[in-house]
């Protein structure tokens, strides 16, 4: 070890140089508290002993700067004194010394100390590399989720879409950087509006990977790979399947045994911008919330299981007519069972329909702006206890064609 | 009269290095009566903290050559200095003088005698 000794006596010093030295230890000697100090600045030193009483700068004083400079290296400090009083002994332990040695010193005793000295720095030296590895790790995986969740970003709507009869908007709010939400909605055909929301259990990279691949599998390719996609027509919907054909054929690639007990839940929507003919199934997903004239309209409660949770599984569709100026809401189910901080009140389903209902006027965007705020608002919290995805989408209207 | 300090444990300390005991020895000669004056200095001052800085600075060099009873009255005189008690000083110290001076002549006599 590098070992720095701090002794104003010169030949307690010269003993301690030299017994160290005897033990294979390099040493640089100081006569008091301030060569020792400038010692100290100009290398390196695993271990310090130092006497209690000196010139210019006390030991105690010199363990004070020691310990008072903010360094990753550790440094052992051995006081070596007459001292044995207690108080001594825990004034020297309260400024940061490790251990005593009583005056006159006895050479096995010394070697012993040192030995315990040398196992610590050692164990600090290897902490320290390991919290040093810990944070690089920690550092790549924050920049991996981070990449990861780029991709997953990406994979959102990039634009609302705007017609002449619909007009679209989203919300987004995950409570990781990687969420177990995801929402889609495009336009197919120029006239087929497909709409969903997604909410994988639980949360973290296993449930973003679910709902990647979810994502993935609802992408608007024209190749009979997507699953929005049935080029026989037979669903009456163009080339575009039918939602309860949709959520079937997920259940289908998404089979439980290979989900890893997690499964998902989803509103699949297709709407005829043109009729404002619309076909929904859910898969364990809550209800849509569509408000006409400023109120809730009354829906039935046709569905089925969440995807994942049994194979072949079927699922009911509904479908409604809706009617200039209506305003559609798909939604996970985070809007509405946030709790509250104060009181543990959940928002309820009852809450939001009443805050959607209130800002039926406003311009879709803003309206859910306001909404996830106003849930923010109510919960008293920062963050909420789930991903928050809500999708608005305005029907004006048959369009002329 | 017994001897000033302890020749087994001494040369042990020094794993039976008898040049560098010389050496300290040396320093404890040249050192050690200096510190001496400096506590009677301190003392005709009424510098009660200068004499227990000195007597203890003169403690720690007599611990190197396992001379408890000089080591012990070197103590006194410290503690008398850290106490404020300067009236018994003065005598403490003579004593602490010549059990230092008995411990020096010893101690250069020894190394003399393996040298």
């Amino acid at each position: 070890m590098r070992i720095l000794v701090a002794e104003d006596e010169r030949i307690t010093r010269g003993s301690v140089v030299r017994q160290l030295e005897a033990l294979g230890h390099e040493v640089a000697a100081a006569a008091d508290g301030e060569e020792a100090w400038d010692l100290y600045n100009t290398a390196p030193f695993d271990l310090v002993i130092t006497d209690w009483e000196m010139p210019r700068l006390s030991g105690l004083d010199l363990i004070r700067r020691i310990r008072g400079v903010e360094s990753a290296r550790f440094v052992y400090i051995l006081m070596l004194t007459g001292r044995s009083d207690k108080t001594d002994v825990v004034a020297g332990i309260e400024v940061g010394a490790d251990d005593f040695l009583s005056k006159p010193f006895d050479k096995e005793e010394l070697r012993v100390r040192l030995l315990a000295g040398e196992r610590i720095v050692r164990l600090e030296r290897t902490l320290s590399r390991q919290n040093i590895e810990l944070r690089e790790a920690g550092d790549r995986i924050r920049q991996d989720l981070a990449a990861a969740a780029r991709v997953q970003r990406a994979m959102l709507p990039r634009e609302n879409i705007v017609t002449r009869s619909v007009r679209t908007a989203w919300k987004y709010v995950p409570t990781d950087a990687l969420a177990g939400d995801a929402i889609g909605l495009h336009l197919l055909e120029d006239r087929f509006l497909v709409a969903f929301v997604i909410d994988v259990s639980g949360h973290g990279v296993p449930a973003a990977l679910l709902s990647v691949t979810a994502m993935h599998a609802l992408a608007p390719v024209p190749e009979a790979a997507s699953l929005l996609r049935d080029l026989s027509g037979s669903s009456g919907l163009g080339t575009v399947r039918a939602p309860a054909q949709i959520a079937v054929e997920l259940n289908r690639r998404f089979r439980s045994e290979e989900s890893d007990g997690r499964f998902l839940t989803t509103i699949l929507c297709v709407l005829d911008t043109h009729s404002g003919f619309l076909r929904l199934a859910r898969a364990g997903h809550p209800l849509p919330i569509i408000i006409r004239n400023g109120k809730p309209v009354p829906l039935g409660d046709a569905g089925g299981l969440p995807i994942a949770i049994v194979s072949d599984a079927d699922y009911e569709e509904e479908s409604i007519q809706l009617e200039p100026g209506d305003r559609l809401h798909l939604y996970s189910d985070g809007l509405f069972e946030q709790h509250r901080v104060s009181d543990a009140e959940s928002y309820g389903i009852v809450r939001l329909t009443g805050s959607l209902a209130e800002l039926a006027r406003l311009d879709p965007g803003v309206a859910l702006e306001r909404a996830v705020s106003s849930l923010a608002e109510w919960a008293g919290c920062e963050g909420f206890e789930d991903d928050v995805s809500a999708v608005a989408i305005d029907w004006s209207g048959p369009a002329a064609r | 009269m017994a001897q000033a300090f302890s020749e087994t444990e001494l040369m042990d300390r020094v794993d039976n290095d008898i040049a560098f005991l010389a050496e300290t020895v040396e320093m404890l000669t040249g050192d050690g009566p200096s510190l001496v004056a400096d506590i009677r200095r301190a003392i005709g001052a009424g510098d009660a903290a200068g004499v227990g800085r000195a007597a203890h600075a003169l403690k720690g060099m007599i611990s190197n050559f396992c001379a408890p009873r000089a080591q012990a009255a070197a103590l006194e005189v410290e503690k008398l200095g850290k106490s404020g008690d300067l009236a018994p000083a003065a005598a403490a110290t003579e004593t602490l003088a010549t059990m230092l001076s008995g411990l020096i002549d010893e101690l250069n006599a020894f190394v003399k005698a393996r040298a």
